[in-house]
C-alpha cells in the first residue's frame, strides 16, 4: 500500500508554468537578480513610504506644506489629527513590511547558496539588507516602536510584539555596517546609473542614522567618505541637481515614463499641469513659511537661487499661488526622486561638527550657501551653527522627507509646530498611530501609541 | 436584413431536402439487405391421433400425411417408445416437438422435405451448415393492447439475437435456427419480460404482453462507475431521459433539465445565444461556491458542447451515497451524461429538425422622450438651477425625436436545429452515428449568432463470449459572434431623444458624447470559435462469471479562439481608439479508469463489489493579448498587427488527479440493502502535506413491502422503500498552485529589467473542503405504479472552507489561503410526484410535480471579523450565502422628496462598506420546482411543462438617480413632485447636487431590487404521429412547441430569470419534425 502511494505522489506532481514558484525565484543568478529588482519595484508602489508619496505626508505633518486636497487622509496629516483607520497610514505600514518580507525571503534563500559568484551574492544580500534597514529606519520614524520581523515565517511575524525603538536602531546600525562591506563600490557595476544601492548609499544612510542617533563622530566619518569621494559633486546649476543621475545623487529610485506601469506621480502631487488652460491646483503647496524662509543675498539683493529653482508661481486661478517645482516632470521622469544626495552629507557633517565644537562646521554650511548664491554664514557659536544647519536643511532639503524627522530629533517639534498649528498640535502627535486593523489582527501590537488610544 | 434571412431559410430548406434524399437511399439499401436474407417456408400442418403407438410407426404415419421423409438411426432414436397424442392441423415442427418430447432427440426440417432426427448435443456441431432456419415474428403490446414500439427483443443463445419492435409493436427475426430459446423483452417503463419459447416451423406470430411499470422500479439508473435498478437504489439519484430532453428546443443540455429534477437548480443567465447556464445541486455548500462535477461518458467536459439530442440519459447524483464515489470532487453533486449508443436490432435512421422563432419574453418599459425630458427639466427646477447648453446639452437637442431603443434593437430571430442519426446493431456490433447543426440568432438586431456543428460515433463490439470493447468520438465545433455584453443595459438606459435612424434612413451612428448611442456600441463584437473533441474507448473482460474487469480511457481535447474588437466607432466619443483582445486556449484531459466488478448470489444474499482507480491528467494553456490603435487604423487586422500592446498573458494550469475507490453493495432477502463506499483521492491542487484525502459513505435501505406480511396484504401493487445515507465528500475546484508561494513574473520592470516578487504565502497544508452529507428518503409506488413518490430530506455541512486567514501585514501579506474554521449548513426537502391520473386504450395522461426547498446558512466564519472591508460585506454569519448587500431604503421624505436610508452607524452619512451596508436580499431561492404533464390521445401528444422559483431578489435596472442623463423605468413616473406627496419614488434631482448624490443611492438600496419569484409555463408542445408505414417510414412525428410562453411574476424589470442587465430570456415558437426510417 505504501508503495502504491509513493507512486501516486509521483502521478500527481505538477510544475507551475507562467508563474515562478518561490523556491525557484532564488534558483540562479538571473532569478535572484529579478527578485532584487522586484524589491525596487515594491518601493515604487503608490502609497508607499519610499516614493513621492512620503514627501507629501512629511510635508503635511510638519510645516512645509499647505494642504489643499480634500482627501481625508491628507487633511488628517495636516492637522495632525490622525485616525487609527487612516488608509494612508495603513499603506505606509503595509508597504514597508511588504518590502521587509521580500528582503527577508531573499536573504534567507540566497545566504545558503554556494554556487553563486561571491561578488554578486554579496551585492544581492547587501541590497536586501540595506533596503530592510532603510524600511525599519522609516518605520521607526513614523511609528516609534515597531515589530522587528527578520524572517519570512509568517506564523512568528503574525504575533510579534513591538521592539523598542533603540533595538530597532541598533539593528539598523549593525545591518548598515554589514551592508557597506557587502555592497559594490560605485555605480560602474550598474552601468553608471544611480538607481541601485551601492556601498555609498549605505554610507549615506549610515551617516544619516548616526546623526539621528547623535553619534556625531560616526556621522562625520561616514559623511566625509562621501564628501571626499570624487564620484559625487555639487553641480552649480540646480536643474542639474534635480535631474536623473545627477552628479550629486547617491541613490535615486528609477521610474518608467508615464505610459508604462510604474510612472512616478510625484510631480502630479505638487505641480499644476500648465499645459492645460485652467490647470487644477495641486493638492500640496509649499507653506508660506517655507516660501518666506528662502533668504535674499543682502549684498546683491538677488534671491536664494534655490527659491527660483524649487518654487514657482501660478497666476490662475486668481490671485495665484506658489507651487513646489522640485519634482517637475509629469510625464517622463527625467527627475527621479533622490533618497540621498551630497548636499545632505555636507549638512550632516556640519551639524555633527557643530555638536562636537569641531572646526569646519561653518565651512560645510558655506558650501551649500555659496552654491545657492548666498554669502557665507555668520554663525559662530554652537547654537548659531546648529540653527544655521537647521535653516539650510529646511530650504535645501525641503519636500525631501527631512523636515519632520529633523523637528522631532532636535526636540523642536513642540515649539515649532505648536506655534505653527496652535489649535491642533499635541505633543503626542510625533508618532503616527499603529493601524487599527493591525492591532485587530495581532493584539500583541498593543499598546497603541499615546494619543490614539481612545479612538 | 429581413431579405437576407429569408434567403437563408430557403437555403437551409434545400440542404434538408438533400439530406432527405440521402436518407432514403440509405433506408432503401437497408430494406434490400433485410429482404435478401429472409427465407420463406411453406406451412405444413398435419392432423394425427396416436394411442400408445410405437415411435417408429408414428413417424411413418407422419411421413405419409406430410409428404416429408424421416432420416434417423435406430440406434439413436428410441423407436419402440410408445406415443400418445392427438393433434388437429398442427404445425409440423410443433407436432414433432410433441412427439419427441421426453427424448433426447431433436428434429431438423431440411429444405428438401427431409427431416433428420438426431441426438440433441451431438447434432448441433454436425448441423451447422444445414440447420433449419426460420423466420420468427411477434408483437409486443401492453395490457391495454397498445403496441409498444421500440422495445428490444432478445433471443438468448450463445450468440445473442436481438430485434426492435416497430411502430405497431411488431418484431421479426428473419433467420433463426429452430429450437428452444429464452426470449427477453425490454421496454422502458415496463418490467422486463422473460420466458422460454420453442421456435419451430411456422409457430406463427406470438403476442407478448408487457406489464407496465410506470416510473419503473426496474428502470436501470446510471450511478457512479456502474448501474443500479431504481428498486435497489440507496442514494438520491434523479434520471432524465432522452425523451424529455429532446422536447426542449434549447441549445444547452442544462437548460433542457430546468424544472425536471428536484434539487437541481438551473438558471439561464441571459437570452444571448450560447450564454452560459448556471447550475447548482442542492444549494451552495461553501463560500467558494463550486459547481457540480459534470462527466460526459466518464470525462469532465463542457455541456455547452454536447448536442442534447445525442444524450441518452442524464443522472443527477445528490447525496453522500451516490457522490462519495467521486470523493474530492463530489461535494457539489455530480451530473452524469450518457450519450447514445447503438442498440441491437434493425438499423434506424432518424432525423430531427426544427426551426424556432425567438423573441425576448419581456422588455422593461422605459420612459418616452417627453417623459424623460419632463423629468430632466423637473430635476433642475427642483434644485433651482437654470440649466445651460453646457451642463445639460440633452435638453437642447431635437425634442421631436422619440426613440424606443428596445423596440428598435430587439427583433424576432430564427433558430434552427438539424440532427441526423443512424444506429443499429447485430449480435457482434452496435453502432451509432450522429451529426447535426444548430444555428441560433440573437434577438438583438444584427448578425449575431451561435452555431454548433456536432458529430458523434459510438461502437460497441462483442469480440468473444467474454470480451467486449467499444469506443466513441464526439466532436463539436462552435462559432459565436456576439455583441458586447453591456448592450442590454445600454439599450435600456440610452436616451430616447437620440434618433435611431439618420436622415438617410441608415442606422444613426453619430456620437453624442457623453451619452451612449447604442448603434455605435453594436459596432463592437466578440467572436469565438471552439472545438471539443471527446473520445473514449473501453474494454470489458469477464474473467469468470462472477468477476469482471473493465477499463475506460477517455480524453477531452478542448481548444478555443476568441477575438473581441471595439472599433473607434463603438466608443462614446467620436475620436476613440480601436482596441482588441485576442486569445487562444488549448487543453487536453486524459482520464483512465480501470475497474473490477464482482457479484455473487448465495441463498438470499446478493453481494456486489467494485474496486477501481482513476487517473486524470489535464494540461492546458491560455494566451491573451490586447492591442489598440488610434482611430485612423480602422479594422481589426490592423489593430492586431500594428497596435500597441496593452497586455500579454500566457498561463498553464496543469492538474493531475489519482485515486482508488471501492464500493460494496449487499442485499438480503430482496428487502435489506446496504452500501459502503470508500475513495482515496490525490490531487495536484493541494499542498504536499495533504495531497491525499479519504472520503466515504455508508447507506442503507429497507423495502418494507417486500416483507411477507405486507406482501400478503398488498400484493405487488404497493412499493415502499426507506433509504438513508451519510458520508463525506470534498471539493478541489480551487484552481492550481494555490498551496505554493508564487512569484508573478508580469510585474512592471525595474530599470527595464524583469522583476519578480513573492506574491503570496505558501500553505503546504492546503486541502479539500469537506462536506458531510446526510440524506433520508422514501420511494413509494402505489396503485400499480400509477402513483410514485420520491421524497428526500437532506442536511449537509461543510467545514474547513478555503478562505483567507487575515494576517497582520507585518507578515508581508494580507492573508494566507487556508482551510478555515467556518461552517456552512445546507438543508432541504425534495419531493417528486409522478401520477398517471387517467389511462385507457386511447388516452393517457401522466403528470409529474417536483418541488425543492432549500435552506442555506453560513453558521460561522470567525475570520470575517478581521476581513478587509470589501470581503466583510459579502457574507454574514447566520444568513445564507449569495447575499445582496445595500442600503436599507426607508422611503421618501414627503417634505423634501429626498430618499431616506437607514443610518445604521448613526454618523449622519450613508456610506457603502460601513455598517450602513446591510443584507437586503439573496439570490439563492427558497424553493423551486416544476410541474410537467403529458397527454397522449391516439396519435396526438401534448406536453405542458411549467417551472417555478420563489424567494430570490434581482436588480430591476435603475442606472442612475432620477433626473440624471439616463433613461429610467416608467415606474419613476410616480416620483415625488411637490411637498406633501406620499410616494415611494424620490424626487428628480439635478446631477451633481447633494440631493442627486443622496437620491442616486437608491441604486445601491433595496429600492432597486425586486422579488424575482416566478411561475412559468415553460413548454407547450403539441405533436402528431402520422401513420406512414406505406412510405417506408417507421415513425413520423410533427410538432409545434411554445417555449417560455407565459410567465407569472411581480418582478418590475424585464425577465425575472437570469442576471440583471442582460438580454432577457427567449420566448420561442418552434415547429419540428422527427422522422425515423
Amino acid at each position: 500500500m505504501c508503495l502504491v502511494f509513493v507512486s501516486c505522489e509521483k502521478l500527481i506532481e505538477t510544475e507551475p508554468v507562467g508563474v515562478i514558484s518561490t523556491d525557484k525565484a532564488y534558483d540562479n543568478e538571473k532569478n535572484i537578480e529579478a527578485s532584487v529588482n522586484g524589491i525596487y519595484y515594491k518601493l515604487q508602489q503608490t502609497g508607499s513610504l519610499y516614493n513621492g508619496n512620503f514627501y507629501s505626508i512629511y510635508a503635511a505633518l510638519s510645516d512645509e506644506a499647505k494642504v489643499l486636497t480634500p482627501a481625508v487622509n491628507s487633511i488628517e496629516f495636516s492637522t495632525n489629527q490622525i485616525s487609527v483607520a487612516n488608509m494612508a497610514v495603513s499603506n505606509l505600514w503595509n508597504n514597508a513590511y511588504d518590502v521587509i518580507y521580500q528582503c527577508n525571503s531573499l536573504i534567507e534563500n540566497v545566504t545558503p547558496k554556494t554556487d553563486l559568484n561571491t561578488v554578486k551574492k554579496n551585492q544581492f544580500i547587501g541590497e536586501a539588507k540595506f533596503l530592510r534597514a532603510y524600511s525599519y529606519f522609516m518605520l521607526a520614524q513614523y511609528f516609534g516602536d515597531v515589530p522587528l520581523a527578520l524572517s519570512s515565517d509568517y506564523r512568528a511575524n503574525n504575533t510579534l510584539s513591538r521592539s523598542p525603538v533603540t533595538e530597532i536602531n541598533d539593528f539598523i546600525t549593525e545591518e548598515l555596517e554589514e551592508a557597506e562591506v557587502l555592497l559594490p563600490d560605485g555605480f560602474n557595476i550598474y552601468g553608471g546609473v544611480r538607481t541601485r544601492i551601492t556601498k555609498q548609499a549605505a554610507q549615506a544612510l549610515n551617516a544619516r542614522q548616526y546623526l539621528y542617533r547623535e553619534n556625531w563622530n560616526k556621522a562625520i566619518e561616514k559623511s566625509s567618505l562621501l564628501i571626499e569621494n570624487n564620484t559625487f559633486s555639487l553641480p552649480e546649476n540646480f536643474d542639474d541637481v534635480l535631474k536623473s543621475n545627477s552628479p550629486e545623487s547617491i541613490f535615486e529610485l528609477w521610474f518608467s515614463s508615464q505610459s508604462a506601469g510604474t510612472y512616478n506621480y510625484t510631480a502630479g502631487l505638487f505641480v499644476p499641469n500648465i499645459s492645460l488652460p485652467n490647470p487644477a491646483t495641486p493638492g500640496f503647496l509649499p507653506s508660506d513659511k517655507l516660501v518666506n524662509a528662502f533668504e535674499t543675498n543682502p549684498i546683491t539683493f538677488t534671491p536664494d537661487k534655490r527659491k527660483d529653482a524649487f518654487i514657482r508661481f501660478q497666476s490662475t486661478p486668481s490671485p495665484g499661488y506658489n507651487y513646489l517645482f522640485k519634482y517637475r516632470d509629469r510625464t517622463t521622469n527625467s527627475d527621479q526622486p533622490k533618497f540621498f544626495r551630497l548636499a545632505e552629507q555636507y549638512l550632516i557633517r556640519a551639524e555633527a561638527r557643530a555638536q562636537l565644537n569641531l572646526p569646519g562646521a561653518a565651512d560645510d554650511i558655506d558650501v551649500i550657501r555659496l552654491r545657492a548664491g548666498l554669502p557665507k554664514t555668520v554663525a559662530v557659536t554652537q547654537s548659531q551653527l546648529l540653527d544655521a544647519v537647521a535653516q539650510e536643511r529646511f530650504v535645501e532639503l525641503c519636500f525631501e522627507g527631512h523636515r519632520w524627522p529633523d523637528l522631532i530629533r532636535t526636540g523642536q517639534a513642540d515649539v515649532v509646530l505648536g506655534a505653527y498649528k496652535p489649535t491642533t498640535w499635541q505633543p503626542t502627535d510625533k508618532l503616527l498611530p499603529i493601524p487599527a486593523t493591525e492591532i485587530g489582527r495581532n493584539s500583541n501590537l498593543n499598546p497603541q501609541n499615546p494619543g490614539y488610544q481612545n479612538q | 436584413m429581413k431579405k437576407y434571412r429569408l434567403f437563408r431559410i430557403n437555403y437551409k430548406a434545400l440542404t434538408v431536402r438533400l439530406v432527405f434524399l440521402q436518407m432514403k437511399i440509405i433506408a432503401l439499401s437497408l430494406f434490400l439487405a433485410i429482404n435478401c436474407s429472409a427465407s420463406v417456408f411453406s406451412q405444413v400442418t398435419v392432423s394425427v391421433s396416436f394411442e400408445k403407438v410405437p415411435l417408429a410407426d408414428a413417424l411413418k404415419i407422419i411421413e405419409q400425411k406430410s409428404g416429408y421423409r424421416f432420416i434417423y438411426s435406430n440406434n439413436v432414436v428410441p423407436v419402440k417408445r410408445e406415443i400418445t397424442l392427438s393433434a388437429q392441423n398442427e404445425d409440423l415442427s410443433a407436432l414433432l416437438t410433441k412427439v419427441l418430447e421426453g427424448t433426447n432427440i431433436e428434429s431438423r426440417i431440411m429444405r428438401n422435405k427431409v427431416i433428420t432426427l438426431s441426438e440433441k448435443k451431438a447434432e448441433e456441431v454436425k448441423q451447422k451448415e444445414s440447420v433449419q432456419n426460420l423466420a420468427f415474428s411477434g408483437k409486443v403490446i401492453d395490457k391495454t393492447n397498445m403496441p409498444l414500439p421500440g422495445a428490444t427483443v432478445r433471443l438468448l443463445t450463445e450468440k445473442e439475437l436481438a430485434a426492435v419492435t416497430n411502430r405497431d409493436g411488431e418484431f421479426r427475426f428473419p433467420d433463426v435456427p429452430s429450437g428452444r430459446y429464452t426470449i427477453k423483452i425490454n421496454f422502458l417503463g415496463y418490467e422486463t419480460y422473460q420466458t422460454e419459447i420453442n421456435i419451430a416451423n411456422s409457430i406463427g406470430q406470438q403476442v407478448f404482453v408487457l406489464k407496465a411499470n410506470e416510473h419503473s422500479l426496474q428502470e436501470v439508473v446510471v450511478v457512479g462507475y456502474g448501474e443500479s435498478k431504481r428498486k435497489d437504489l440507496i442514494g438520491s439519484v434523479s434520471r432524465v431521459t432522452a425523451n424529455e430532453i429532446t422536447k426542449q428546443p434549447v441549445n444547452n443540455l442544462l437548460s433542457a433539465l430546468q424544472g425536471l429534477v428536484p434539487g437541481l437548480e438551473i438558471s439561464n443567465q441571459s437570452g444571448t445565444p450560447g450564454s452560459p447556464v448556471s447550475v447548482r445541486i442542492r444549494g451552495i455548500n461553501s463560500i467558494n461556491a463550486g459547481s457540480p462535477l459534470v462527466l460526459v461518458d466518464n470525462v469532465p467536459a463542457d455541456l455547452a458542447s454536447v448536442a442534447p439530442s445525442d444524450v441518452e440519459s442524464v443522472e443527477v447524483l445528490k447525496d453522500a451515497s451516490s457522490t462519495a464515489i467521486y470523493g474530492a470532487r463530489g461535494s457539489n453533486g455530480v451530473i452524469l451524461v450518457t450519450t447514445k449508443r447503438g442498440k441491437t436490432g434493425r438499423g434506424q435512421v432518424s432525423l430531427q429538425a426544427y426551426s424556432s422563432l425567438t423573441s425576448p419574453t419581456k422588455l422593461a418599459p422605459v420612459l418616452s422622450a417627453d417623459e424623460y425630458l419632463m423629468i430632466r427639466k423637473e430635476a433642475y427646477k427642483n434644485d433651482n438651477i437654470t440649466y445651460t447648453a453646457l451642463d445639460a446639452p440633452d435638453l437642447f437637442m431635437d425634442n421631436t425625436i422619440n426613440t424606443n431603443w428596445g423596440d428598435e434593437l430587439y427583433n424576432t430571430a430564427l433558430a434552427q436545429d438539424y440532427q441526423l442519426n443512424f444506429s443499429g446493431g447485430s449480435n457482434e456490433i452496435n453502432y451509432f452515428f450522429s451529426g447535426g447543426f444548430r444555428d441560433e440568432n440573437s434577438t438583438i438586431k444584427g448578425d449575431w449568432y451561435n452555431r454548433r456543428y456536432n458529430l458523434r460515433t459510438g461502437v460497441d463490439a462483442r469480440l468473444s463470449k467474454r470480451l467486449k470493447a467499444g469506443g466513441g468520438i464526439g466532436y463539436t465545433y462552435s462559432k459565436n459572434n456576439t455583441y458586447s455584453g453591456a448592450i442590454a443595459a445600454v439599450i435600456y438606459y440610452a436616451l430616447p431623444i437620440i434618433p435611431f435612424q439618420s436622415s438617410n434612413g441608415m442606422d444613426n451612428l453619430t456620437a453624442y458624447s457623453p451619452y451612449i448611442n447604442p448603434n455605435r456600441q453594436l459596432t463592437s463584437y466578440n467572436r469565438s470559435t471552439g472545438n471539443q473533441l471527446l473520445g473514449n474507448v473501453y474494454m470489458d473482460y469477464n474473467i469468470y462469471d462472477k468477476l469482471n474487469f473493465r477499463t475506460d480511457v477517455s480524453f477531452n481535447n478542448n481548444s478555443g479562439k476568441n477575438s473581441s474588437f471595439a472599433p473607434s466607432t463603438s466608443s462614446i466619443a467620436e475620436d476613440g481608439s480601436n482596441s482588441g483582445s485576442y486569445g487562444y486556449s488549448d487543453g487536453l484531459t486524459i482520464n483512465i479508469e480501470p475497474k473490477l466488478n464482482y457479484e455473487k448470489n448465495f441463498g438470499n444474499h446478493n453481494l456486489k463489489a467494485l474496486l477501481g482507480g482513476t487517473y486524470l491528467n489535464t494540461s492546458g494553456s491560455t494566451t491573451n493579448i490586447s492591442t489598440s490603435t488610434p482611430s485612423n487604423a480602422m479594422d481589426e487586422l490592423n489593430t492586431i498587427v500594428a497596435g500597441t500592446v496593452g497586455f500579454r498573458t500566457y498561463s498553464e494550469e496543469p492538474y493531475k488527479f489519482a485515486s482508488i475507490f471501492g464500493r460494496i453493495n449487499y442485499k438480503f432477502n430482496e428487502r435489506y440493502l446496504l452500501e459502503a463506499v470508500v475513495r482515496r483521492d490525490g490531487s495536484s491542487r493541494f499542498g504536499p502535506e495533504n495531497k491525499f484525502g479519504t472520503f466515504w459513505s455508508i447507506g442503507g435501505a429497507y423495502i418494507l413491502t417486500e416483507e411477507p406480511i405486507f406482501r400478503s396484504f398488498f400484493g405487488t401493487d404497493v412499493f415502499i422503500k426507506i433509504r438513508s445515507s451519510y458520508g463525506t465528500t470534498g471539493t478541489d475546484g480551487i484552481g492550481s498552485f494555490r498551496y505554493i508561494a508564487t512569484s508573478p513574473v508580469a510585474l512592471s520592470p525595474y530599470m527595464n529589467n524583469p522583476t519578480i516578487a513573492v506574491g503570496n504565502l505558501a500553505n503546504p497544508a492546503l486541502k479539500w473542503e469537506e462536506t458531510k452529507k446526510f440524506n433520508v428518503g422514501a420511494d413509494i409506488n402505489l396503485f400499480k405504479d400509477r402513483v410514485s413518490i420520491v421524497a428526500d430530506y437532506y442536511k449537509s455541512q461543510t467545514n474547513g472552507m478555503l478562505y483567507s486567514d487575515f494576517l497582520s501585514l507585518v507578515t508581508g501579506f494580507n492573508n494566507i489561503i487556508r482551510n478555515m474554521p467556518g461552517i456552512v449548513d445546507n438543508s432541504g426537502y425534495e419531493l417528486n410526484l409522478n401520477l398517471v391520473p387517467f389511462i385507457d386504450k386511447k388516452v393517457k395522461w401522466t403528470t409529474s410535480f417536483n418541488i425543492s426547498f432549500i435552506k442555506n446558512k453560513l453558521v460561522s466564519l470567525p475570520a470575517l471579523e478581521n476581513a478587509t472591508f470589501g470581503a466583510k460585506y459579502l457574507y454574514k454569519e447566520g444568513s445564507p450565502l449569495d447575499l445582496i448587500w445595500g442600503f436599507n431604503y426607508q422611503g421618501v421624505d414627503p417634505q423634501t422628496g429626498l430618499a431616506l436610508f437607514e443610518d445604521v452607524d448613526g454618523n449622519g452619512g450613508i456610506t457603502s462598506y460601513t455598517p450602513d451596508y446591510q443584507v437586503i436580499g439573496k439570490r439563492l431561492p427558497d424553493l423551486f420546482g416544476g410541474w410537467n404533464n403529458t397527454l397522449n390521445y391516439e396519435n396526438f401528444d401534448l406536453t405542458v411543462n411549467s417551472q417555478f422559483v420563489k424567494g430570490v431578489l434581482k436588480n430591476y435596472n435603475i442606472y442612475a438617480g432620477i433626473g440624471d442623463v439616463y433613461n429610467l423605468p416608467t415606474s419613476v413616473l410616480s416620483r415625488w413632485q411637490q411637498t406633501g406627496d406620499i410616494t415611494d419614488v424620490p424626487r428628480a434631482a439635478a446631477p451633481g447636487t447633494a440631493a442627486a448624490i443622496n437620491n442616486s443611492k437608491i441604486n445601491q438600496s433595496n429600492f432597486a431590487f425586486d422579488d424575482a419569484s416566478y411561475f412559468r409555463v415553460k413548454n407547450i408542445t403539441l405533436g402528431y404521429t402520422f401513420s406512414v408505414k406505406r412510405l417506408g417510414l417507421s415513425n413520423l412525428r410533427a410538432y409545434a412547441t411554445g417555449y417560455n410562453l407565459f410567465t407569472i411574476s411581480k418582478f418590475k424589470g424585464d425577465d425575472p430569470e437570469g442576471n440583471s442587465n442582460v438580454v432577457p430570456m427567449l420566448k420561442t415558437y418552434t415547429m419540428g419534425l422527427n422522422l425515423t426510417f
